[in-house]
This record gives structure tokens, C-alpha cells and sequence, in this order.
């Protein structure tokens, strides 16, 4: 039996597309595409985290909007990461280094979540 | 006519495919019990259970957040896929070999195509402009990323490629790699090369993206058609044909942008099964994602539902689209629409979405290859 490069290509990109399918895991580059695949109701635990910047005012403003090459959904998964592993405060201290705050601003950090079919909002850390 | 060695194999086929779903049962309990042990013991610990962490970077996190029940789901899920995924192989061999030899009509000579040169200029120029559309400002959120190193945790072959943050430097040469691969891939008459740099800059981009936490399905079916792209370049420059070129990875692209709507059809009825779309589920997205269009859309239950279930509908249906050209007709126009709505009603993109961007790919005519 012989191969040449063409069934190769094919045979390795039409099996590498599926094996995230299989594996129920992203194996970049090649994907699993299970964007809003459950239903909301069906996953315990709902939650979205939200990291805003306070200023002496009173005022906040979502800390993506400040291009800073991060949106909203990378900065609900590192708050999420970092608060899980209880390491909020270096979560926060690493954005005030960053530079990006002026003196008299702080960082907030707040968890909404569903708590029977009710959304509450726990703000977890002002910095 | 029904023969003896027909039904022969028929009860072949029928007897290995219930033997197929008994293992399936067998093997709830131990996959039961692989789960408890997953989740007791920590990342550290060697063996096979740290491959475990390697393929699912985030379970370190969602064992913290979600019940032992939650992951006992998703291993009897791991378990169905193996085994649904055993038996459609059983089924194509079955039937394309000894059941049903004229089964194999349906799929030979689909890669067996070409397409006339006139036609290449313009999908190169419009794919590396998509590409363009998606990296134009790379090096303005480079720039911000590296406020953050500190967060930067690559993950998957991002542990070999880019194992810590570059340099400023350094992402400045991806940046002006990137624009110049996609300038001289447009504009050059030798292409396959730099279509292939753009490719590998374009994965280095998405590495630094996704080191932060989050992977960006958007962006998927543009990398599939930059990873192939660069097989018909080369094959089309490679001999001086006159006035076609081999369009077999042209096909292959084409089968990879079906393939990943029908990924994301069947996620949902594996997934979720009808409680996706028989449910107030598109209502509750709607509500989370809180845009005005879609609060209002919230207020129809009827009509959440029966759009829901055209999405499935529609995203299982693309599988048809390489091998039955007329349905591009009715399943781009509902892409588009499907994208555009996902964007107004739950935020999800931009006004440009690279994956309708790749229907170009269904747009130019391929004709049968001819036999020498």
C-alpha cells in the first residue's frame, strides 16, 4: 500500500477534527466546538466574575475597556482561576503593577452567580 | 433479492454492534471509579493521572468549583462518544465493504476535483484580507498583554512554542511577519511559502491569546482553511497546468468548515440532548448575554424555541454541504444569519465573523479532475 502526500493531509486533518469531539478537550489548533453546548439550567454551578476599576468618585469602568488586551471573557477566567486557587490578592496586585491604574484608583473584583434561579452579585475583593 | 450470506452478515454486523453497547454499560461503573480517583488525588502526582491534567488544563479549577456528579457526567459522556464513534466505524465498514458496496458512490471521487487558475487570485486575496481583518491591531493588544505576564499559562503545544511571554521585540517580529506573510502571499507570484509563515504567525498569535485563560473558537475555521491553503498553493505552482489546478485541499477545507458546524450540532445533542432547544434554555442564554435585541427576544418562548431547534438543525445539516453543492443555497445564507444574530443578540464576535468569512471556499466552482 502506498500513500502520497495528499492522503496523508487528508487522512491527518479529518482525524485530528474530530479527536476534540472524542476527547471532549481543545487540542489547538483543532477545536472542540461546544460554545453554549449545555444548557444553562444544567450546569451547577453558573457564575461570571467581572473585574472593574473604582475611581475616587465612586465611579467604575470594566477594566477591558481600557485596551489592555485582555476582554471581559479572559478576565472572568483568570479571576476565576486565581480566586479558586485563593490567590486573589496576587490576581490584584499584579493588575496594579501593571501601571495601568492612576493612585487614587482600585481594583474590584465581583463574582455573579445564580443561587436558586436568583442572580447575586458577591464582590470579592476591592484593592 | 435478500441471500443467505447477506443475512449472514447482517447478523454479523447486528451481533458486534450489541456487543459493542453491553461493553458500553460494563464500563459505566469502572469509568465511575477512574472519576473518584481522578479527583482525589492532585495534579503532582505521576502516571497516568497527570496526562489526565495535561488534556484537561482546566479540571485543577472545576474540581474546586463543581460536585463529583458533575464529572461522573461528563466520563459516562467520554464513554458514549468512544463508543457511538466504535460503531459508526462499524456501520461504514459494514456497509461499504460487505453490506452495501454502493454505499461508497456517496463519497467517491469528492477530493477528485479541480478548479480553473482564473479563480485563485481571488481566494487568496480574500482569505489573507479576512486574515488581515482579524491581526490588523495584534501589536496593540501585544502591547497590553505584556503588562501581564504574570498571568501568561500556555497550555497544550503552547508548553513547547511559547513557553513564557516574548519580548516586546519579539512579538513586534510576529506582528510584522504576520502582515508581511499575508502582503507578499497577495501580491507575489510565488505564494505557497509565505502562505505558509502566515499560517505558522497566525498560530503563534492565537499561543500568546490563549496563555491568558481563554481559547477563542472564532477563530477556528480560518485556521483550518490557513493550515491547508498552503497544500493547493504549492500544488498549483508546483506544475505549469493550463488552465486548472488539483483542487483536493480546496475540497478538504471545504470538509473541514462543514465539519466543525456539525461538531457544533452534535455537541449540543450529545451534550444536552432536545433539552437544548425543548426547553427555555435560548431563553436563559439570552437573559445572561442582556443586549436589548435580546431581552426583547426573550419575551417569545415559542419562537426561542423553534429557533433553537433550527440551529441544531442547521449546524448538522452542513455535513451535506461538500458533497451536495446545491444546498449552499439555503445553509450559507443561514450561517450568515445565524452569525450575525449571535452577535447582536448574545454578544458572541464581531460584525465580522471569520467563519462566514470561509464560505469563500464554497463560492468558486470545482469541476471533476480529469483521468490521464
Amino acid at each position: 500500500m502506498t500513500f502520497n502526500i495528499r492522503q496523508i493531509v487528508i487522512f491527518f486533518f479529518l482525524l485530528m477534527s474530530f479527536i476534540p469531539f472524542l476527547l471532549m478537550t481543545d487540542l489547538f489548533p483543532f477545536m472542540r466546538f461546544a460554545m453554549f453546548a449545555e444548557t444553562v439550567r444544567a450546569i451547577p454551578q453558573k457564575e461570571f466574575f467581572t473585574v472593574e476599576v473604582l475611581n475616587a468618585r465612586g465611579g467604575s469602568q470594566s477594566l477591558s475597556e481600557r485596551q489592555i488586551g485582555l476582554d471581559d471573557s479572559h478576565l472572568n477566567y483568570l479571576a476565576r482561576r486565581y480566586y479558586y486557587n485563593g490567590q486573589l490578592d496576587f490576581f490584584s496586585t499584579e493588575l496594579k503593577k501593571s501601571g495601568l491604574l492612576k493612585d487614587n484608583e482600585k481594583i474590584t473584583v465581583t463574582q455573579k452567580i445564580i443561587v436558586n434561579g436568583e442572580w447575586q452579585k458577591h464582590v470579592l475583593l476591592i484593592k | 433479492m435478500i441471500t443467505s450470506s447477506f443475512l449472514t452478515r447482517s447478523l454479523l454486523y447486528a451481533g458486534l454492534s450489541i456487543v459493542l453497547w453491553i461493553l458500553y454499560f460494563q464500563l459505566l461503573d469502572v469509568s465511575a471509579l477512574l472519576t473518584h480517583d481522578i479527583l482525589s488525588s492532585s495534579k503532582a502526582n505521576k502516571g497516568w493521572i497527570s496526562w489526565v491534567h495535561e488534556l484537561y488544563p482546566r479540571l485543577a479549577v472545576e474540581k474546586l468549583r463543581f460536585p463529583e456528579s458533575f464529572f461522573l457526567t461528563k466520563a459516562h459522556q467520554l464513554l458514549l462518544r468512544f463508543t457511538w464513534t466504535s460503531q459508526v466505524l462499524l456501520t461504514y465498514f459494514s456497509f461499504s465493504v460487505f453490506l452495501f458496496p454502493r454505499f461508497k458512490k456517496i463519497y467517491a471521487g469528492l477530493f477528485d476535483t479541480c478548479i480553473q487558475n482564473k479563480y485563485i487570485p481571488y481566494i487568496t486575496t480574500l482569505l489573507y484580507t479576512s486574515l488581515l481583518l482579524v491581526v490588523y491591531n495584534a501589536i496593540i493588544e501585544f502591547n497590553g498583554l505584556l503588562y501581564f505576564s504574570a498571568f501568561y499559562h500556555p497550555v497544550g503545544i503552547g508548553k513547547l512554542l511559547l513557553p513564557c511571554l516574548p519580548s516586546l521585540a519579539i512579538l513586534w517580529v510576529i506582528y510584522g511577519t504576520l502582515l508581511t506573510s499575508i502582503a507578499t502571499t497577495i501580491f507575489l507570484p510565488k505564494k505557497w511559502f509565505s502562505a505558509s509563515v502566515a499560517a505558522l504567525a497566525f498560530i503563534y498569535y492565537q499561543l500568546i491569546l490563549f496563555g491568558f485563560g481563554k481559547y477563542d473558537h472564532g477563530f477556528s475555521t480560518l485556521t483550518y482553511a490557513l493550515l491547508v491553503y498552503p497544500f493547493f498553493l504549492w500544488k498549483s505552482e508546483k506544475k505549469s497546468f493550463d488552465t486548472t489546478s488539483p483542487a483536493w485541499s480546496l475540497v478538504l477545507i471545504q470538509c473541514l468548515i462543514a465539519l466543525s458546524y456539525f461538531y457544533c450540532g452534535i455537541e449540543k445533542l450529545f451534550t444536552s440532548g432536545a433539552a437544548w432547544f425543548y426547553s427555555d434554555n435560548l431563553e436563559q442564554h439570552l437573559l445572561l448575554h442582556d443586549t436589548a435585541l435580546g431581552l426583547s427576544l426573550a419575551q417569545h418562548e415559542v419562537l426561542c424555541r423553534w429557533l433553537s431547534f433550527g440551529v441544531v438543525c442547521m449546524q448538522c445539516s452542513f455535513i451535506v454541504l461538500p458533497f451536495y453543492k446545491k444546498s449552499r443555497y439555503v445553509l450559507l445564507p443561514a450561517g450568515f444569519i445565524f452569525h450575525t444574530a449571535a452577535w447582536l443578540l448574545l454578544d458572541a464576535g464581531g460584525w465580522f465573523n471569520p467563519w462566514w468569512a470561509m464560505y469563500l471556499f464554497f463560492l468558486f466552482p470545482l469541476q471533476p479532475q480529469e483521468t490521464k
